[in-house]
């Protein structure tokens, strides 16, 4: 038994250890609070460990990041239940409420597109990726900074693929209407 | 292709995800017209920016830190043949959330993990059944908390919360040990309009761990959850609106260290 748990070890070293950046940054993305994410990779891991075995022949990060998922919600789920949105945040559909109007005079006065060059900080980045409403912003996140196919996103979230394809069109929509205004509001100041 | 269906693909088409006659067919379209490719570069102007490394976060060396030393302790305790006293610094908000997130996590281990969930049930309802029969429901017969608790010491690694729950009409009837996996766990027993209700409780990640938070099985209510550095679950033919309204009272109760000695 000993000799089986060793083994289970060096897998979970070899195959999961190496996904910990990508654990983490879906995790923090999330939840949006650096010490949640850490309970919940750490959480996420720990039953990767325990599963390992199951993993032959699977992908391993898509297989990870789902597990990473499901601690989330389920951390998310309880948050919500002890009362305590207001650690989560999450008001999905207030989130962008007030973000619309301003966005069309911007568009009005400037070329949106253009605007887009204009280099916006890392920073500000971050910030309008976790404005975004948690099922358009674990889609965005997992296609562009986890890197995974339409078909990985689909696997690991249970969506059909046409539905990625919407939320992910719906996030960077979202995320262009933030862009704008963000570049617009600085561009009109300097 | 009209500009309405190409706007639904430029998206695709930048993830490489586009089929190769679709992909000709957008692109014919781009070249002829300037409003959809300029949707097109601001597209990817905002993906790029996205995909910049920066954004990225390294998960922090503490946290890796914690991982490998948890994967090293299960190791050492599996080969030692200790009982598995893993995951006691488990997030508590996952404890009762466990084994069902799990389930979710692979196909061919759901079969697995959900008969584990059904058993675990199972033996808890059977362990109510089991104590309903005659003499089997007390160790100790005690109406008195200070009776019950100190009963436990000894018998137990650990001691259970024994709350004193009159004021919320459950009844303390006294206290048992049961066996779950061949291993002890405490039971306090407590009734309420004649219906006896067991609170089961064993320290975090043994016995009771995996259960789902809220379960029916043939005809008796469960509900599990986590307090204190324990595992806790309470059966009972109740009313489920009783067996909720036990969980908060009974997990209201002070942790062991605050309360009084004795």
């Amino acid at each position: 038994m000993g000799k089986d748990v060793d083994k289970r070890a060096q897998r979970f070293r070899d195959l999961i250890e190496p996904l910990l950046d990508d654990a983490y940054t879906f995790a923090r993305y999330l939840a949006r609070d650096g010490s949640v994410a850490e309970d919940i990779v750490q959480e996420a891991a720990l039953r990767a460990f325990r599963h390992v075995d199951s993993l032959r022949g699977r992908e391993a990060r898509g297989w990870l990041l789902k597990i990473v998922r499901n601690c989330f919600y389920a951390w998310r789920e309880k948050a919500v239940q002890t009362n305590l949105q207001s650690l989560t945040g999450e008001s999905p559909d207030s989130d962008l409420l007030g973000m619309t109007h301003e966005t069309d005079q911007a568009q009005r006065d400037l070329d949106p597109e253009r605007i887009l060059e204009q280099a916006v900080q890392c920073e500000a980045v971050r910030e309008m990726i976790e404005a975004l409403p948690v099922q358009f912003r674990e889609t965005l996140v997992l296609r562009e900074l986890n890197d995974c196919s339409y078909k990985e996103i689909a696997e690991l979230t249970g969506m059909p693929i046409g539905t990625v394809m919407s939320r992910l069109a719906r996030a960077r929509e979202l995320l262009r209407k933030m862009w704008l205004e963000r570049a617009g509001v600085t561009g009109a100041m300097s | 292709m009209n500009c309405k269906e190409a706007r639904r693909w430029l998206g695709p088409l930048l993830d490489g995800e586009l089929d190769a006659r679709n992909t000709s067919d957008l692109q014919a379209h781009l070249a002829t017209c300037p409003d959809c490719q300029r949707h097109y570069e601001g597209q990817q102007m905002l993906s790029s920016n996205l995909r910049n490394p920066e954004l990225r976060y390294a998960a922090p060396e503490s946290l890796r830190r914690r991982i490998a030393a948890e994967i090293n302790q299960s190791a050492a305790t599996a080969s030692s043949g200790d009982p598995a006293r893993q995951a006691s610094r488990r997030a508590p908000w996952l404890l009762w959330a466990g084994w069902p997130v799990a389930v979710a996590a692979s196909g061919l281990l759901a079969t697995v993990l959900l008969q584990q969930r059904s058993f675990e049930a199972n033996a808890i309802v059977a362990a109510h059944v089991r104590s309903l029969q005659a003499d089997h429901l007390n160790d100790v017969l005690s109406t008195d908390r200070h009776t019950v608790k100190p009963w436990f010491a000894g018998k137990l690694d650990f001691s259970p919360p024994v709350p004193d729950l009159a004021a919320d009409g459950f009844e303390l009837v006294g206290g048992r040990l049961d066996y779950l996996r061949h291993e002890p766990v405490a039971a306090v027993i407590y009734r309420k309009h004649g219906h006896i209700i067991n609170v089961l409780s064993s320290p975090t990640g043994r016995e009771l761990e995996g259960l789902p938070h809220i379960e029916r099985l043939r005809g008796y209510s469960l509900r599990a959850w986590h307090q204190g550095g324990l595992d806790v679950a309470a059966v009972s033919d109740i009313d489920p609106k009783e067996l909720a309204r036990l969980e908060q009272a009974y997990s209201a109760a002070p942790p062991p260290a605050a309360e009084p000695a004795g």
